[in-house]
């Protein structure tokens, strides 16, 4: 089977999904919640897929150093190639899981199924959940798509409202838009246009500029305008 | 010249010093006090995302010069609860998922704490009129709507203010 085309670019599991935290999952997105309620999706995606309960899921964005690379957040591609991606990921992550237990457990993936985390042998449950599975189980491998995806007729999570992972932080004025962002070392630049097409700079006060900026960062480009393309 | 301004945020006092006695007030919540709640949309005074109350009464913190509130109390809407203990309108504003993007939503909940503060049971259409000056670009009025309607029946059962 062909995999998404967004997980044959990050194919490796560990890069969407951990289960470092007892009672958790962490998921990783290269989306980036723009109020399309793309977090609360892929969220509900994971936990269908997983079989775990919404709550358990967290989900980490807009930190490329440990996100999968997705590109942008555009084009209503979040569910029809990110979604995808993370389903099939979610997906390959369950079946790692159940033969893993059926290892342990001496029988046939076949009889197990999964419940909100906790594995159960012919219904009935065992000692074994994601969790205490994950300390044997490493994640860092690549994805075959070799396995089967959960029925859409038994969704029970995805398809149903469930409430915004984004907006308790709106709310309280908690929320970080990209300007309230701080990072260390960070500068603020202006660029300062001319007022109308064709006009050149004639003379600037730099001095006053720097008074005025409090900064020693000032950059005079005299030509910084279409007219240094055209030439 | 520097000039620095006193005045009280959230309950607290504070001390300012600017550039310019005619440093909007947005600039010092955001910059000075990173309180950024408090959203920059237009500057201009036409997009309501900046409303913070001012003695009470809702003002557009991008048009109001720092000089102009000197001594007087500033609430933002991290002043308005905790998560730990909304305010009924921040929990209405939950339970009806009244929000997309949330860029409009610190200037709303202000604008709907200042029309609650004033008149307890509005209609539906003055809960429209109240947040006129709000723009809502994502389109969860109605939403919005409904969920200052459900604060003010909690309110008005005993709800904290």
């Amino acid at each position: 089977m062909t995999l998404p085309s967004v997980l044959a670019d990050n194919p490796r599991l560990d890069q969407w999904l951990n289960f470092a935290t007892a009672g958790k999952v962490e998921l990783a997105t290269g989306r980036v919640e723009l109020g399309q309620g793309v977090l609360t999706a892929m969220a509900q995606i994971a936990a269908e897929e997983l079989d775990v309960a919404l709550e358990r899921i967290t989900v980490r964005s807009g930190d490329t150093d440990r996100t999968p690379n997705e590109g942008y957040t555009a084009g209503s591609q979040s569910m029809q190639a990110g979604g995808i991606a993370l389903r099939e990921a979610c997906a390959q992550a369950r079946a790692l899981f159940l033969d893993h237990a059926a290892q342990r457990l001496g029988c046939v993936p076949t009889e197990l199924s999964v419940r909100d985390g906790h594995i159960l042998h012919n219904g009935a449950a065992t000692q074994f959940d994601y969790w205490s599975l994950a300390q044997s189980l490493d994640l860092a491998r690549e994805a075959t798509g070799n396995v089967p995806r959960k029925p859409v007729a038994d969704y029970t999570i995805v398809g149903r409202n469930a409430a915004r992972v984004d907006l308790p932080a709106k709310v309280f004025g908690e929320a970080t838009f990209v300007h309230d962002m701080t990072l260390d070392g960070m500068s603020h630049a202006r660029v300062v246009r001319q007022p109308n097409r064709g006009a050149k700079l004639d003379s600037v006060d730099e001095a006053a500029i720097r008074r005025c900026a409090q900064s020693d960062q000032f950059r005079p480009r005299r030509q910084f305008s279409g007219d240094r393309r055209r030439r | 010249m520097s000039q620095t301004f006193a005045f009280t945020v959230n309950g607290r006092a504070v001390n300012v010093t600017v550039p310019h006695d005619d440093t909007p007030l947005l600039d010092v919540l955001r910059n000075h006090l990173r309180l950024t709640g408090t959203r920059f949309g237009c500057g201009l005074e036409q997009c309501g995302c900046g409303f913070v109350l001012i003695d009470g009464r809702p003002e557009k913190s991008c048009g109001c010069s720092i000089a102009s509130v000197a001594g007087r109390s500033v609430t933002t809407i991290e002043g308005l609860a905790t998560p730990d203990s909304p305010h009924p309108l921040q929990q209405a504003f939950l339970d009806e998922q009244a929000g997309q993007c949330g860029y409009c939503l610190s200037g709303i909940l202000i604008s709907a704490k200042a029309l609650l503060d004033r008149n307890p049971s509005p209609s539906r259409a003055e809960i429209a009129r109240a947040l006129d000056d709000n723009i809502c670009r994502c389109g969860a009025h109605n939403r919005i709507l409904r969920a200052v309607e459900k604060a003010a029946a909690r309110l008005r059962q005993g709800g904290r203010p």
